[in-house]
């Protein structure tokens, strides 16, 4: 161990002291004074937290994740319920959620990131294991939690079937959102690792091809459950439209990124910028996805067209010098935004399904693995690195709360407590996986020639 | 996308619109020159005028095609704009540079300043000491008097030799609109400041004035563990956001302390400032043109008052009257009208952008500023066709 990094230290300090401090001013309360301290706050707490875990020989992920919870505004209400100490209250909630349009950002530029990582050579190689392995986990995973359910019977169960709603279309929309997996935290933990490699590639790819499946697999069953908001076919075309759309859209604004690249850098970064942000508000607005969109402009911008190295290398670096912060500022705000109230309020069957996720991913994982033919020690360890929940999850559990009130929020409430798990764990998780097969550090090495699509 | 996502969603269209608006700007930035004579347009959009009044058309004080709510939610973004605006004026004022600079020409330009200035805030003060209370009255004064001193550091005409016209116009604008900026940003933060819990007005405003020079060692010393121009760039950002934050939260506007917070950087931190200057020289187009037209959108409803005309009426005959013999252009640059009412350039947007976000009454004057820069560039196109 290296010594103490003291710098890091008072960087922290500082930044608790800042946090006690605006809470007495004045204007405190205003969105504007907010949303900008708290930024600046969680990037250099970020930051510094990011070295002091690298220096105990944690992942920086697990530091910024660490150092939002310390902030969490729910932290000192369980605090002092637990061992009578309550501690300052550092950030507000209302603060705390101020934090989204960064948030959102982030995601978009992730995204972004997360299209330029899939490279066509290397997905046709992985294909059978990516479209197995989602597969799988979507059977494995949706009939796993969906029979626990059912043997279950928890209280939002009762309260569905009392509705007049069939308990077992319940059960398997519970189901599908705890099968949901998060893009965006397979990209960030790749990105700030450096992976490069078949598994992170079979990874990152079942991840999207299942988020896929499992956003057509919840409009078709939140349909049977509400036969009144329109017909099966519709809600169906409805989605499928928007996703080829998304795609469509995306490929076509990646492919214009891409020979842009070609012929110049100047100012890149903000233009970059501005597709995420443009596409981050503006797309929800016109009905399209926004992640969709983003990861097909990566994608087309790496895969479409001959590009030479210099024009993607452009992108990159652009994408290098705007991630670094986006990715601190997501991770921070995620561990600040976690929902611990609900973690502990409903914590006993949170973890039993999280634990039955898990099994089950394992099981789906494995066959799959064994079917497609995915060598050791992938195939025993690929299932760690499916295990992220996050974004898509909480936006489909928050659709649910929103379209059948009752037993949908208390459906929600459970399923926030579960993301509020895997985000504490999924990360940590998929770091060690491709540390552990040696893929880690390998996206700075130099790709062989013509390696450049 | 998550939750957050979709509450972003919800403002629907304005969003949309607003960010196709800032898209166009950002992407069009790079098409955008200081000085372009086929290209008329391009002296409206660098002097902010355009972004300025696309902006206060767009917001709740216009056609409320972008809502209150929506303009509520970008503020945050005007306070960090404004932060580095005022981080760019603040490391100007690096000790060596001004030394070099020589008291002379610092004194006697100050002084030719204070000219105009005075000629618009006095007026501007007696008639909002007789409409508003005395310490906004004054502030919205000062900030007149402000406009008054501001100068596009584009030269007039194209010069022949550029070193004079550096010399003789670039170097000396520069410095008016330094102390034009550093006197708006004073009189934003200590008019309109309110005591914090159990603290004398007097200690708020020296917390008020010290917080963004710790906000400038703190970047400093960041900086100094930066492992690289990336990093730096991260803390820099990040002191933005917290010197933008505190300043609201004490009342104030965000320019002076990006001004203190860059002049104590640049003159403390030896050695490492290029990780820093050299990012900021980048916003520097970017920071102008999206200060204008986020002031234009932030405009409240009723941000379109008598007071902001009767105050920004002074402004005009200011400059008409004294600049034609105390303006920063030397005459072998500039003829006599060119002088007076040459255009106040980005400055103005700064001065704008501080306006919208300061309280009551200070807003009212950003419409009438916007004119004034509009009624300025179109002079200014229209001397350079009769010149041809």
């Amino acid at each position: 161990m290296t010594r103490i990094p003291l710098a890091d230290i008072a960087s922290v300090v500082g930044c608790v002291a800042v946090l006690l401090l605006f809470q007495e001013l004045p204007r405190a309360d205003r969105f504007a004074a907010a949303m900008p301290l708290l930024a600046g706050v969680v990037l250099v707490l970020g930051m510094s937290a990011g070295h002091l875990a690298r220096w105990i020989g944690m992942p920086r992920l697990t530091g910024w994740l660490v150092a939002g919870v310390a902030v969490n505004p729910a932290l000192p209400d369980l605090l002092h319920t637990a061992t009578d100490w309550a501690p300052p209250l550092l950030v507000r909630a209302e603060h705390a959620s101020s934090l989204g349009l960064v948030n959102a950002l982030a995601i978009a530029v992730i995204a972004l990131m997360g299209g330029m990582e899939v490279r066509v050579a290397a997905v046709r190689e992985a294909w059978r294991a990516i479209s197995a392995t989602a597969l799988m986990l979507f059977a494995g995973v949706v009939s796993a939690v969906a029979a626990t359910v059912l043997l279950l019977e928890p209280a939002f169960l009762a309260t569905a079937i009392a509705d007049g709603h069939p308990g077992w279309v319940v059960a398997m929309l519970v189901g599908v959102l705890v099968a949901a997996a998060s893009p965006t935290v397979v990209v960030s933990v790749l990105r700030e690792t450096g992976a490069r490699g078949p598994l992170s590639t079979m990874i990152l790819g079942t991840t999207m091809l299942l988020d896929t499946m499992i956003i057509t697999a919840f409009a078709v069953l939140a349909t049977v459950l509400d036969s009144g908001s329109g017909s099966l076919l519709g809600v169906g075309i409805g989605v499928a439209w928007s996703i080829v759309l998304s795609l469509a859209l995306g490929l076509a604004i990646g492919i214009g990124l891409g020979r842009y690249s070609e012929r110049t850098d100047h100012h890149l970064t903000w233009l970059l910028l501005g597709l995420a942000a443009c596409t981050a508000v503006a797309a929800p607005a016109l009905h399209l996805e926004p992640l969709f969109l983003l990861l097909a402009a990566g994608f087309a911008c790496t895969n479409i067209g001959r590009h030479s190295r210099l024009g993607h290398a452009r992108i990159d670096a652009a994408l290098a010098r705007i991630g670094q912060p986006l990715l601190i500022a997501f991770f921070v705000a995620t561990g600040m935004n976690l929902h611990l109230e609900a973690l502990t309020a409903v914590a006993g069957t949170a973890l039993l399904l999280t634990v039955v996720a898990a099994g089950s991913t394992w099981g789906a994982a494995t066959i799959a693995g064994r079917i497609a033919g995915v060598p050791q020690p992938h195939r025993g360890i690929a299932w760690l690195g499916l295990l992220s929940k996050a974004g898509m999850t909480l936006a489909l559990a928050q659709m649910t709360a929103t379209r059948f009130p009752g037993w949908g929020g208390a459906l929600a409430t459970m399923i926030v407590a579960l993301v509020a798990l895997h985000e504490l764990f999924a990360p940590l998780t998929l770091t060690w996986v491709v540390q552990r097969v040696g893929e880690s550090g390998r996206r700075n090495e130099r790709a062989p020639a013509g390696g450049a699509h | 996308m998550d939750a957050t996502v979709e509450a972003l969603a919800r403002p629907g269209v304005a969003a949309a619109a607003l960010v196709v608006i800032g898209g166009i700007l950002v992407f069009g930035l790079p098409l955008v020159r200081a000085r372009e004579p086929r290209r008329r347009w391009h002296a409206w959009v660098v002097n902010g005028a355009a972004p300025l009044a696309v902006g206060a058309l767009l917001g709740p004080a216009g056609f409320a095609l972008i809502d209150a709510q929506s303009g509520e939610a970008l503020r945050p973004l005007l306070a960090i704009v404004l932060s580095a605006a005022g981080v760019l004026v603040g490391t100007q004022l690096r000790i060596g540079d001004l030394r070099r600079a020589g008291r002379g020409f610092l004194s006697g330009h100050a002084r030719a300043a204070a000219v105009p200035f005075t000629c618009a805030a006095l007026p501007s003060a007696l008639i909002g000491l007789t409409l508003v209370a005395p310490a906004p009255a004054l502030a919205c004064a000062v900030l007149a008097g402000a406009a008054a001193v501001a100068t596009s550091q584009t030269p007039p005409r194209e010069a022949s030799d550029p070193r004079a016209a550096v010399a003789g116009h670039v170097v000396p604008a520069g410095w008016w609109n330094i102390l034009a900026l550093t006197a708006a940003g004073l009189a934003l933060t200590l008019g309109f400041i309110v005591p914090a819990a159990g603290l004398p007005p007097a200690a708020t405003a020296a917390m008020a004035l010290t917080a963004p020079m710790v906000c400038g060692l703190a970047l400093g010393w960041l900086t100094g563990r930066a492992s690289d121009r990336d990093e730096a760039g991260l803390y820099l950002l990040a002191v933005l956001g917290i010197a933008a934050g505190l300043a609201i939260a004490l009342h104030g506007v965000p320019l002076l302390a990006g001004i203190l917070a860059g002049a104590v950087f640049i003159n403390v931190v030896a050695g490492r400032t290029a990780l820093v200057e050299n990012p900021l020289e980048r916003l520097e187009q970017p920071t102008a043109l999206t200060l204008a037209l986020l002031a234009g959108i932030c405009l409240p409803e009723d941000a379109i008052g008598s007071f902001g005309w009767l105050v920004t009426l002074m402004i005009v005959p200011a400059r008409w009257a004294t600049r034609a013999r105390w303006s920063p252009t030397l005459p072998r640059i500039a003829g006599p009208v060119e002088r007076a009412l040459a255009p106040p350039g980005a400055t103005l947007a700064v001065i704008a952008g501080a306006a919208a976000l300061a309280p009551d009454p200070a807003p009212t004057l950003v419409v009438p500023l916007a004119v004034i820069a509009a009624l300025t560039v179109a002079f200014e196109s229209l001397t350079a066709e009769r010149s041809r």
